[in-house]
């Protein structure tokens, strides 16, 4: 695979021998060389001399050009042939042009070499500029410029109807000339072997020919209706439009003489001599300008006569008639019906002059100059009539000139075995041209021919032979009747194969079989591309020394990228405000920065002994003042390790002493808390028989025999004598087995309470307070099953609902439960279920029974009366005890130790506060006289 | 996604709290307000699950890597995982699970609260050593008429220690119980309304 490389504008994989894009057209590397470099402001484009650089002409054109001047004169100077040059330039001519126009002012060189009159020596002439550029281009430009099988729309000959006078200035058509000229000039070397040899269509005329045929008759329309159909107004450019508008112009309202510029009139004053009699029937020379008719006179000595019926077209300018006349000694008689095309510009006389002087085929001549032009000269002038196009000084020699089309096309085929009588000049360059560029601005010149060859769309590499249709008319006119020869080529092709040998054809001027050998490789090198390359603007011509108004014509760049480039050797690249993002935008101003080693410094303190001693009394100071200072305390407490051994035996000896031998030392106590009265009262009083009761244990193992021993009697009591169905629920984990350990035990399992039956463990409630609120509002669906004894085997059963069970039978709300009776010893606890009940059971009463610890927070629930009852501590358990009727004995079993306990407690916490207490006061004394 | 958590949180805290006081007049707030009760009872119910496989994981670790008290984490482990076997297979009331609770678990707690009972008498009589304030002798006057009055002297009962101390407690710890208990009201009802507006983010929001 061919290497490829990669457009830096779209992405695009191209050849890496392409320079430009085929997507996008652009330069695939960049471009190098001075005049690449955009202008910055201030600064001047480069001198540059261009003009030796002409020699780099193609040897055909030079040595047309040469033949041309040693036809034209003895006088005119030959230019060198060639001339060492120390590089290419694309303008050189063009500079030297404008040198030589420079010493000449007035006169042009072509046209002094037209009239005859001995020019200066000078440099050879120069091309015009937008012409010399394609020609002298790189070679891709003549590859890009591939054939296609439709020819441009502009070189088509499509030419729009003639505009009337009055929409037209004379000054547009004057500049439009040059213009026409340019781009005629782009073509010549294109169609030398591509003339066709069949006659031209009518329709391929070009409207300044047509209109003149137009007034001929009818016999000159006789063969053009059929190529008519084919013409296409909409394809011509509007500048060549106006410049075969122009010709309509000048036959129906004649220029007026005033709108001459000076320098032609002078040019006509200095030619004036020169100039060839003027027919007898010459009909309008007021029409003539003055310049023209000065030339004419001018070189009228030159001239020959004309034939009786040549009727001189009151437009043909004098100085084009000084041509033929100048070159009529070297030619042969014109035809009899000659008649000179008042449109025809004199620089393409004088080429057929030159074709006169060296006796080439009419063919080659015809291939190195426009088709009008040559139709002009080759001797169609005696069946050519221009009415439509003729000016109206020449329209009183119009009604001498019936003739056709086909007669017309007669003479051309005639013409080209006579030589012409025109000018001998080869005038490669119009005067309207020369002209063109003094007058009109440089970027107007390069404006409408360039712009227009290089906008073409990218023609295929191999064409196929146009039809009649396709060429344009100035082609069709050198189209030969015998079709039977097709030419190998297209006549207007901007492509490389035109100069091609291939392309070549036989009956080619000699001066083409000396092809320069830049053409020849860029023949070869677009024939071998198979993808048509773009075609491109005029970037596309290859990097080089522009000279310097072109320099000066390139846009200045004074944004962005110019300050990029230009402080491109600043790499700082902005990270925060406003030109964040931007590079060497703040270049650092050169002799700011200091690039000398800084000086070094001494950061050892400079100061005396004195400063120093202050300064270390300073920290001191400072320093005291942070430094924390120790808490004097009076003494330190030690660990009794005594007193806790005494502790341990007291307690660990005296009381299971105590409690083994079951004295009854203290008596059960008297005096009852009314709480305590309270909740048994309520629990016997809410509670009927076989009432649904529910009880909450949450209290830890802990306190179990404390607090079992307060509900123990109270609830053998309530069951021996109500017998109700209790459910059991629980918020500690521990809960549900400490029910059923309290259920079991003496002297409730006494009662035969079987689970699911008489009572219900529902278990373990999760949750903490919501818990407690979900089950206050719908029990039943919060406790769904019951904590039942269930084995292993019983994993896989479905357990039965709670409210299955008897003890939950009829209940759904909490306020369907008799009593609700809390067992704890966990104040939290018992708030919980007080708050979080209390809208839900109604007026169903709520006993808590509680350990001594947990009553004082639990007080004032009772005292608001949230609770009906509240038991607590071994005295509550008492009075149960003795309302029991003696069954339970657990609190008088402990009573005793519980009273022994109590009593060394309180002991040991006088005694041994009021030892401590003095020997605190001692050792705080000790320690005061220690300090 | 923080959003979404809060509009959760105040929504739910809304609907339970209509469910208070207008689950009468609209039973659908109180069905929602059950459910979404049933779904807390589940979610803490599978945190005690939790907390318990996190326990056995920690020890477990500590059992495998041979730290210090490694053995207690041991024997953690395993009593853990025999009672739960016992409770799976037999059932929380079998014999045997009565015997594990009233072997084991309560004797163990009830000793725990024997040591404390020691320890506390051994801070009340160090403590006028240590400080000797008018609040340290209150404290330990209080604590010697509580007591008195919890009990009865041998062979004799002395009302004046029992009215006392029915007098400091049913006077004295009451007023001060209650004032806890509306300072208690007051803090969780403005916890519920930092919730409630979105104020405190407790389930995951700054």
């Amino acid at each position: 695979m061919a290497n490829l490389i990669k457009c830096p504008n779209c992405g695009e994989n191209n050849l890496s021998d392409r320079e430009f894009c085929q997507y996008c057209q652009n330069p695939l590397r960049p471009l190098a060389g001075e005049g690449n470099q955009p202008l910055t402001p201030g600064q001047s484009p480069t001198k540059k001399n261009t003009s030796e650089l002409e020699p780099v002409l193609p040897q055909w054109l030079q040595d047309a050009r040469s033949s041309a001047r040693q036809s034209a004169g003895e006088e005119t100077p030959k230019t060198p042939p060639s001339r060492s040059i120390p590089s290419a330039d694309l303008l050189a001519g063009l500079r030297a042009q404008r040198q030589a126009e420079d010493e000449e002012e007035e006169t042009p060189d072509w046209l002094a070499n037209i009239t005859g009159e001995t020019p200066k020596p000078k440099k050879p002439q120069a091309e015009p500029t937008t012409a010399r550029r394609v020609e002298l281009g790189d070679t891709k430009d003549f590859a890009q410029s591939e054939p296609e099988p439709e020819l441009p729309s502009w070189m088509t000959g499509s030419q729009p109807p003639a505009m009337e006078p009055d929409q037209k200035d004379e000054l547009a058509d004057w500049l439009r000339e040059p213009d026409a000229t340019n781009s005629l000039k782009q073509t010549q070397p294109f169609p030398v072997d591509n003339r066709p040899s069949s006659p031209p269509a009518a329709g391929d005329t070009p409207d300044w020919l047509r209109s003149m045929v137009a007034d001929e008759g009818a016999g000159f329309n006789d063969t053009g209706s059929s190529a008519e159909e084919t013409f296409s107004v909409s394809d011509t450019p509007d500048w060549l439009r106006g410049l075969d508008a122009g010709a309509p112009l000048t036959g129906s309202n004649p220029p007026a003489f005033s709108d001459t510029p000076d320098w032609l009139r002078t040019m006509a004053a200095e030619n004036g001599e020169q100039n060839a009699n003027p027919p007898a029937d010459f009909a309008a020379p007021s029409d003539t300008p003055d310049w023209l008719r000065a030339m004419a006179d001018e070189s009228g000595g030159q001239n020959i006569n004309p034939p009786a019926d040549f009727a001189a077209p009151s437009d043909t300018p004098d100085w084009l008639q000084a041509m033929a006349d100048e070159s009529g000694g070297q030619n042969a008689n014109p035809p009899a019906d000659f008649a000179t095309p008042s449109d025809t510009p004199d620089w393409m006389r004088g080429l057929g002059a030159e074709n006169a002087a060296q006796d080439v085929s009419p063919l080659g001549d015809a291939a190195r100059l426009p088709a009008f032009s040559e139709s002009g000269l080759s001797g169609a002038e005696d069946a050519f009539s221009p009415v439509g196009d003729t000016p109206d000084w020449l329209k009183d020699l119009e009604p001498s000139q019936p003739s056709s089309d086909q007669d017309w096309l007669k003479s051309f085929q005639s013409a080209e075995s006579e030589p012409s009588a025109a000018a001998e000049q080869p005038a490669p360059q119009p005067p309207a041209s020369e002209e063109a560029e003094l007058d009109i601005p440089s970027w107007l010149k390069a404006a409408a021919p360039q712009s227009s060859i290089f906008t073409e769309p990218p023609e295929p590499q191999e064409a196929a032979t146009p039809s009649d249709s396709e060429l344009p008319d100035w082609l069709n006119v050198f189209k030969p009747e015998d079709q039977a020869a097709p030419s190998t080529a297209e006549p207007v092709k901007v492509e490389s194969p035109s100069f091609g040998e291939a392309a070549k054809p036989a009956d080619s001027d000699s001066l083409f079989t000396e092809m320069p050998d830049w053409l020849s490789v860029a023949n070869n090198t677009a024939a071998t591309e198979s993808v048509p390359a773009p075609i491109t603007n005029t970037d596309s011509i290859a990097p080089g020394d522009l000279p310097s108004w072109v320099q000066a014509m390139r846009p200045v760049d004074a944004g962005v990228p110019q300050a990029s480039t230009a402080v491109s050797a600043d790499s700082a690249f902005e990270s925060r405000g406003a030109l964040a993002g931007l590079q060497g935008v703040l270049p650092a101003a050169p002799g700011k920065i200091s690039t000398s080693k800084p000086k070094a410094y001494s950061i050892k303190l400079l100061a005396s002994e004195e400063q120093q001693a202050h300064a270390a009394l300073l920290e001191q100071i400072l320093s005291a003042e942070t430094s924390p200072v120790p808490i004097a305390s009076f003494f330190e407490i030690k660990t009794s390790r005594g007193l806790r051994w005494t502790l341990a035996f007291l307690f660990l000896v005296i009381l299971p002493v105590v409690l083994f031998m079951q004295t009854r030392i203290f008596p059960s106590p008297t005096g009852f808390p009314v709480e305590a009265v309270t909740a048994s009262n309520v629990v016997m009083e809410s509670i009927s028989d076989d009432a649904r009761v529910l009880v909450i244990f949450d209290y830890d193992p802990a306190r179990a025999g404390e607090v079992e021993a307060i509900a123990l009697p109270m609830f053998d009591r309530v069951m021996r004598l109500r017998y109700p169905r209790l459910t059991f629920i629980s918020t500690n984990e521990t809960g549900a087995i400490l029910a059923e350990r309290f259920i079991h035990s003496k002297p409730l399992a006494e009662l035969g309470y079987q689970s699911g039956s008489q009572y219900l463990n529902l278990g373990y409630l999760p949750g903490g307070q919501m818990g407690i609120r979900a089950f206050a509002e719908n029990p039943i669906q919060t406790a769904k099953y019951p904590f039942q004894n269930r084995g292993l085997s019983d994993l896989l059963v479905p357990p039965p609902p709670s409210q299955s069970f008897p003890p939950l039978e009829g209940v759904s709300l909490l306020s369907n439960f008799s009593t609700l009776i809390l067992i704890t010893d966990n104040a939290d606890s018992a708030r919980a279920w007080i708050e979080q009940t209390t809208s839900a059971r109604g007026t169903v009463p709520f006993v808590v029974i509680s350990s001594s610890q947990a009553a004082p927070m639990i007080q004032p629930y009772y005292a608001s009366g949230q609770i009906k009852g509240l038991a607590s501590g071994l005295y509550s358990g008492a009075f149960f005890e003795q309302n029991d009727e003696g069954r339970s004995i657990s609190v008088r079993a402990y009573w005793d130790a519980y009273g022994v306990g109590m009593l060394l407690a309180v002991v040991l916490i006088l005694g041994g506060g009021l030892i401590n207490l003095f020997l605190g006061l001692r050792d705080r004394k000790a320690a005061r006289e220690e300090k | 996604m923080r959003i979404i958590t809060v509009i959760i949180a105040m929504l739910s805290g809304l609907v339970i709290l209509a469910g208070y006081f207008l689950g009468g007049l609209f039973p659908v707030l109180a069905q929602i307000q059950v459910q979404l009760l049933n779904a807390a009872i589940a979610l803490a119910g599978v945190a005690v699950l939790t907390g318990i496989l996190n326990l056995i994981s920690v020890h477990t670790d500590k059992v495998r890597r041979n730290q210090k008290g490694g053995v207690y984490s041991a024997l953690l482990v395993i009593s853990l995982i025999v009672t739960f076997l016992l409770g799976v297979a037999l059932g929380p009331g079998h014999v045997v699970m009565q015997a594990v609770a009233n072997s084991v678990i309560i004797p163990t707690e009830a000793a725990l609260m024997g040591i404390l009972t020691v320890s506390l008498l051994y801070a009340a009589i160090r403590l006028l050593r240590r400080r000797v304030d008018v609040m340290s002798i209150l404290f330990l006057l209080t604590a010697v008429i509580v007591l008195f009055g919890s009990a009865t002297l041998p062979y004799m009962d002395i009302p004046l220690f029992g009215d006392l101390s029915r007098w400091v407690t049913q006077v004295w710890a009451l007023g001060g119980v209650r004032g806890i208990l509306i300072g208690v009201a007051l803090g969780t009802l403005t916890t519920g309304l930092r919730v409630l507006f979105g104020a405190d983010r407790p389930y995951g929001g700054s």
